[in-house]
């Protein structure tokens, strides 16, 4: 402001919203002190609120300097700056509030032009992040102006006598801040702790839960293998029975009792495998299936299973084909388990093959395994059921199939068993056109 | 540092009476509001006159509060007064271009407890009625 040569008289810090009052009330007397008249304390009064107000709604902090302002040779007054370091105010909105048409949008929009026309002289400063300086003065009435002038020194001990305005009242006030933080923290670190606590308590709740499921599925595979293990030996009985009839040795039956007896077997055979699929599926689970490797040529084992799968392909009017090369090296595998792993296969390829289709079984070497496929012209399996394909129980889960006779084991004990050789299997298939299942075999080294 | 400072709030008939005697922060502003609308919800009381003779200054903010507090009266059925306002705090208001908008002023609690039942069409049958809350808030229990 030019002309004007002040002489501080204090500050007073604006930290939180009871300073606001403060302010107010160190000013109030301030002015009353250097001889403004009753109305002229409350204009300044009020426009001093105004201003701290904006500091703390706007910066959170800043101060307020009090100083004794000097023009001329005669005029004396009040000054008083307010500076924050908040976030200033844009350019544009500065220069309307200057011309004084300015409208507030959170308030009234009267902070500071009412401000402005309180006060004598008015001036801001203010750059977009850079904070904002106000200041304003108000000027002495000619008569009190000649003492106030010489009173300086004198005005700075009544400020100062204010005994919380002092340097110490703001290392105190600091301390208070500290202590409050410190009380916080303290609080946060309880929170923590007992956060920590609960965390360990569900911990431990989610361990226990696991060790029961453990023990749970532990049950569940004993039960599984005994009660399985108890239905084999009855179903072997019955079998054996049956085949009594069938080999006429009872004699001839009519054929009559001929049809029952083979509906017994059949269904007597079906049962026998679903209890060895579920046997199988317990002994992979709790890893209890050993492999007894040895080094088997795949022709005479495709062979073998020829002459068992013939009858139901020639039934459903199936082309069981294969193609086994030559040279094909010996695998290294169980005898028993890949046998079964072939007959999974190509037995579900016959099931899922509708008359004069065809199914055929080929080889391949492919690096140190040999790949076998068995191919069929079958209805396909959507893709929504591939990726779980060999997944437990997934036939049961799946629409197409659930007509179909079987437990869903067949695929996952097919592919236990290929893994379990250190193989892949995987599935190509598009529905109508039919599927491809292939996996992989080490060869015998 | 942030503790309220509490306004009493005086019921007498079917009016609150508020004196503002300190110099309040803006939390206790704020508390006081609150406090006046509930107090009209518990009593059912239809009018509000607020006391600012002792009031030094008002301020934007103030003001703000004085304007909201009327408007929310008005919307639970009562209407403020405020009594007593300082001349000078009066030139402050103007000069800062503040209008104290939807709140009624009069000169004294007087004035302005006449206003009020004037409003209602109460009985005024009370004499010497002061503006010093506590004898007055007994002399009005009556119905």
């Amino acid at each position: 402001m030019q002309g004007i040569t002040s002489t501080r008289l204090g500050d007073i810090y604006v930290r939180r919203e009871a300073d606001i009052v403060k302010v107010r009330e160190r000013v109030r007397r301030l002015a009353r002190e250097m001889g403004f008249d009753a109305t002229t304390q409350i204009k300044i009064t009020t426009a001093v609120s105004e201003l701290t107000r904006n500091i703390y709604e706007y910066a959170r902090a800043g101060a307020i300097t009090l100083s004794l302002a000097q023009r001329g040779h005669a005029a004396a007054g009040l000054q008083i700056i307010a500076r924050d370091d908040g976030p200033g105010i844009e350019e544009a909105r500065l220069r309307s509030i200057v011309r004084g048409s300015y409208r507030s949008p959170s308030g009234l929009g009267v902070g500071l032009i009412g401000t402005r026309r309180l006060m004598d002289e008015f001036d801001i400063q203010s750059r977009a992040g850079e904070g904002t300086r106000v200041t304003v003065v108000k000027w002495l009435p000619p008569t009190e102006a000649e003492e106030a002038r010489s009173r300086a020194d004198e005005l700075r001990d009544y400020l100062a006598t204010d005994e919380d305005d002092s340097a110490l009242e703001e290392l105190s006030r600091q301390n208070r801040d500290l202590v409050q933080v410190l009380g916080e923290l303290e609080e946060k670190r309880e929170q923590l702790e007992q956060v920590n606590r609960r965390l360990e308590e569900s911990n431990r709740e989610l361990n226990e839960a696991n060790a029961k499921l453990r023990e749970l599925s532990a049950m569940k595979e004993e039960f599984l293998a005994l009660t399985t293990h108890d239905l084999r030996s009855p179903l072997a009985v019955i079998s054996g029975v049956i085949n009594f009839f069938t080999s006429g040795r009872l004699g001839d039956l009519t054929s009559e009792q001929k049809n029952m007896v083979e509906m017994m077997e059949r269904n007597t055979q079906n049962l026998i495998e679903l209890v060895n699929d579920l046997l199988d599926a317990s002994k992979l689970e709790s890893g209890t299936m050993r492999l007894d490797a040895a080094s088997i040529g795949l022709r005479g084992l495709i062979e073998e299973l020829r002459e068992q799968m013939q009858p139901l392909a020639a039934e459903k009017e199936i082309a069981l084909e294969d193609e086994i090369p030559e040279e094909l090296p010996d695998l290294r595998a169980d005898r028993a388990k890949l046998r079964r792993v072939l007959v999974n296969l190509v037995s579900n390829a016959l099931k899922f093959t509708p008359k004069g289709g065809r199914v055929r079984v080929s080889a391949a070497r492919e690096g140190g395994m040999v790949r076998v496929s068995v191919a069929d012209t079958g209805v396909g399996i959507p893709e929504d059921d591939l990726k779980d394909i060999f997944d437990k129980y997934a036939q049961a889960r799946s629409r197409a199939t659930r007509s179909e006779k079987g437990t869903g084991l067949g695929l996952y004990i097919t592919r236990q068993l290929v893994e379990l050789h250190g193989g892949k299997i995987e599935v190509q298939s598009e529905v109508g056109k039919g599927s491809t299942f292939s996996f992989t075999i080490p060869i015998a080294s | 540092m942030d503790g309220q400072q509490r306004i009493p709030i005086l019921k007498v008939g079917r009016v609150l009476i508020v004196p503002i005697q300190v110099d309040m922060d803006d939390q206790t502003v704020i508390h006081l509001q609150e406090r006046i609308l509930t107090e009209l919800e518990r009593t059912g009381a239809r009018g509000v006159l607020i006391d600012i003779s002792l009031l030094e200054m008002v301020d934007s903010f103030i003001g703000r509060v004085l304007s909201d507090v009327a408007a929310m009266a008005r919307i639970m059925d009562a209407r403020t007064v405020v009594v007593g306002m300082q001349p000078a705090v009066a030139i402050t208001l103007v000069e800062l271009g503040l209008e104290l908008r939807g709140v009624d002023t009069v000169l004294n609690v007087d004035e302005g407890i006449r206003l009020l039942r004037s409003e209602f069409g109460i009985d005024e049958d009370e004499e010497g009625a002061g503006p010093h809350g506590g004898a007055f808030a007994e002399q009005v229990n009556r119905p």
